[in-house]
């Protein structure tokens, strides 16, 4: 037999974790609300039956809020799923019930699998999975997702709870609400909406937009059932009473509870009204330090000595069997060189990846949007959006999906094209490789600047496009904090090895091809067929001199510089190969300003194709063309700003930087004070109800 | 009075929900009338404020605070 199963849950219960179990996938997964974006599925065996498992966006209830949620709502209510189940979360077992009361409301065949479980029993408390099922007369199963468990045994339940599953279970407060009033209003309407009769009802009363919509109702039908008064309240008041009732005594104490948990023992200090931001730049600062300094330095620098060996150790090879001189140039410098510049990067990428899913994992990144929602609400986006531009460090095509969380249309719209300025980890070998080339290697000060920069230009953008049309809708700011958790050592290891697996398949791929491209462009011309690099007539060099001149203001107008960016757009790295297989940084840039200023181009100018299609899904090409025409002139006025500048006070670079930094760091305390003094002279533990806050 | 107004550290019972277009949301998300309510903390920048609602710890901007009305825990 074929079964369709489709996981179903609030965000953050761990519906991708069980997924994966499920599945044997390795879908993306972390300790925030929002992590799945889009529907993905696979097939399953279990004893000659196939399961096609759906994983869906995590909900709140089935009257939904953002474009993720609607995904969810439209597969729930019109594909035909034999099996919904329904994910909850131990420690959360009356808020997550209400959405599966709402299931059960539809009346689709349900699975109650309570996920978590380990956290109670860590904390000493029993959970009674029998009695919750006799009281739902619901299929009720326990587990452990972030830990192996014996998946079959929950596909066998699965299939036997669908086979006898009633259709519609009765719901005791159903009764409590007036269905059979709004039945009578709204009859003729339901049987063309093609809506499920009850849910339709109780989707009215909760004035679902939706549904209202749907069902096409006239202004006569409309006032009759807003006579009935706040059926919203009481429909979600009716329902928490029964969850009340349903919970009571399901979770049990061994031995007296601790008062206060390790989140908010954690909390008391990491959000702290003044100590939350030094926290967050100390945090970002180590992460940067061990990514770009002694350590993963040291590790790069290993690698590059084996690659660099390899390579003498091949071309004298190929010398000696005295291969032609283009097949060594295309291997030596074109393959080896060129992809290996790339490559020896692999240590740091992977540092910085791991460090990012410690972010999301431990729970710190919701912490982090709780502390810079006030920010981010004054130039028109939301805590949220820490979630989209953090993501940025590591992959901008992935992380402008995670930007459908966002309730506000224009306000996930500009996240997302806003998103590419910060750098992402593609671009980390350009400076890394850079910076080593021109100034000290470990240059970790230069490097934070960049990454400030990219951050610096978001928060730009985002304040002048408050003051145009672009202006966001009144945003609200929901969000669910979850508890802190430790990673299992599978997962850190999990994470490890699938960062170093994606970059060296996209090295093996994406950068190889282009290398090989670039350097048979630059190395033979239309008419002369193998001319060696840099004689003047090569296919790349014709075309590459005629763009030059443009940049000629930034300090790096050859045609070397213009061929890396524009390769740059199959992939950030390729930037740094081709620069290695044409021939080094020695002869593209002639003086160290110059680096600066190619790197702060890099920075800024448009992302790799694969973001730009990733753009152009989720807002359009208009959307993204509009991206793409800030992200160049802002690159070309910001390099060119900064190359102005530095050029200015290049005698006294230091002295400049010294002032730079005193000054912001200044303003930055003056704020502090300002804000301490003035503008919140409410008391620390008040929100403004005291009479001196008044 | 609204939650935005409560004192930190004090348990209140959510009387009821106004506005449009959050009450839903903050309906379903466990904010129903008759649930018990306490503020813990107020973000470094203000206008942000994180709430305990039935157990479960949830971030609210000012304009979602203002939609909540509370009274004392008797």
């Amino acid at each position: 037999m074929n079964y369709t199963f489709a996981l179903c849950g609030n965000p953050n219960v761990g519906k991708t974790s069980l997924y994966n179990r499920l599945t044997r996938s390795s879908q993306h997964v972390g300790n925030w609300h929002g992590v799945t974006v889009g529907k993905v599925e696979k097939e399953v065996d279990i004893n000659g039956d196939k399961i096609k498992i759906s994983d869906l966006p995590g909900l709140y209830s089935l009257t939904v809020y953002s474009q993720e949620e609607s995904i969810t709502r439209d597969d729930i209510l019109t594909s035909k799923n034999d099996l919904i189940v329904s994910v909850c979360e131990a420690n959360n077992l009356a808020r997550n019930l209400y959405l599966t009361l709402q299931l059960l409301e539809l009346g689709v065949p349900v699975l109650i699998v309570v996920n978590m479980i380990d956290e109670l029993t860590k904390r000493g408390l029993f959970f009674d999975s029998q009695k919750l099922e006799e009281r739902l007369k619901v299929p009720v199963l326990t587990t452990s997702a972030k830990y192996k468990f014996d998946t079959s045994e929950l596909l066998k339940q699965g299939i036997s709870a669908l086979h006898s599953s009633k259709c519609m279970v009765d719901l005791p407060y159903l009764s409590k609400l007036p269905i059979g009033k709004v039945q009578d209003i709204i009859a003729p309407n339901i049987k063309d909406s093609k809506l499920n009769k009850r849910y339709a009802c109780i989707k009215v009363l909760e004035k679902d937009n939706f549904v209202i919509d749907k069902l096409q109702l006239n202004d006569e039908q409309k006032k009759n059932l807003n006579a009935l008064g706040d059926t919203q309240s009481l429909v979600a008041r009716s329902r928490y009473d029964y969850i009340d009732t349903i919970v009571d005594g399901i979770i049990s104490s061994k031995k007296k509870e601790p008062k206060k948990s390790i989140t908010n023992v954690i909390d008391k200090v990491v959000l702290n009204k003044y100590a939350a931001l030094p926290i967050f730049i100390l945090i970002m600062s180590g992460i940067f330090w061990v990514t770009f300094g002694s350590i993963g330095n040291f590790l790069t620098d290993l690698l590059g000595y084996a690659i660099s060996d390899l390579s003498n150790f091949v071309c004298t090879i190929l010398k000696d069997i005295s291969a032609p001189e283009w097949v060594i140039g295309l291997i030596c410098q074109g393959i080896i060189e060129g992809v290996g510049s790339v490559l020896t990067f692999l240590p740091q990428i992977v540092i910085m990846f791991f460090f990012l899913a410690l972010l999301e994992d431990s729970g710190y990144i919701s912490r982090l949007a709780f502390t810079t929602d006030g920010l981010f609400g004054k130039i028109g986006l939301s805590g949220r959006a820490v979630f989209t531009m953090i993501m940025g460090l590591g992959c901008s095509a992935t992380a402008v999906m995670t930007a459908r969380g966002l309730e506000d249309e224009m306000m996930r719209k500009k996240t997302v094209i806003l998103t590419p300025f910060m750098s992402c980890s593609a671009r980390l070998p350009v400076y890394t490789a850079i910076a080593a080339a021109f100034f000290s290697s470990g240059n970790v000060p230069m490097i934070i600047g960049l990454y400030l920069l990219g951050a610096l230009m978001v928060v730009i953008f985002a304040a002048i496009f408050e003051k145009t049309p672009l202006k966001s809708g009144e945003a609200s700011f929901v969000m669910e904090m979850p508890k802190y958790r430790m990673p299992t050592l599978t997962r850190i290891f999990q994470i490890l090895l699938n960062s170093a697996k994606n970059f060296i398949i996209k090295v093996g791929t994406t950068v190889f091809a282009f290398n090989v491209i670039v350097w048979v462009l630059g190395n033979f011309s239309f008419t002369h067929g193998f001319v060696a690099l840099g004689n003047g007539e090569s296919v790349m060099e014709s075309v590459g001199s005629l763009l030059a001149p443009i940049f000629a203001p930034l300090g790096f107008g050859n045609w070397k510089a213009v061929t890396a960016l524009i390769s740059g757009l199959a992939a950030k790295e390729v930037v740094i190969s081709t620069i290695t297989s044409l021939g080094g940084m020695g002869e593209i840039f002639p003086d160290s300003l110059a680096a600066i200023t190619f790197m702060v181009y890099t920075l800024l100018y448009v992302p790799c194709t694969a973001t730009l299609s990733s753009i152009r899904r989720e807002v359009g090409v208009k959307w993204m063309i509009f991206g793409m025409m800030l992200q160049l002139s802002s690159a070309y006025i910001v390099a060119f700003a900064i190359r102005s500048i530095i050029a200015a006070f290049i005698k006294s670079i230091m002295l400049g930087i010294i002032a730079v930094g005193c000054t912001v760091i200044s303003i930055i305390l003056l704020g502090y004070l300002i804000e301490a003094i003035f503008k919140n002279r409410k008391c620390i533990r008040c929100v403004g109800a005291c009479e001196r806050c008044k | 009075m609204t939650l935005t107004n409560a004192k930190i550290d004090t348990v209140y019972v959510v009387k009821n929900i106004v506005g449009s277009t959050l009450k839903r949301r903050l309906l379903d998300m466990g904010f129903a009338p008759g649930s018990k309510i306490r503020s813990i903390r107020i973000a470094p920048f203000g206008d942000t404020v994180l709430v305990n609602i039935r157990g479960i710890e949830i971030a609210l901007r000012k304009n979602a605070t203002d939609c909540i009305e509370v009274e004392v825990s008797k």
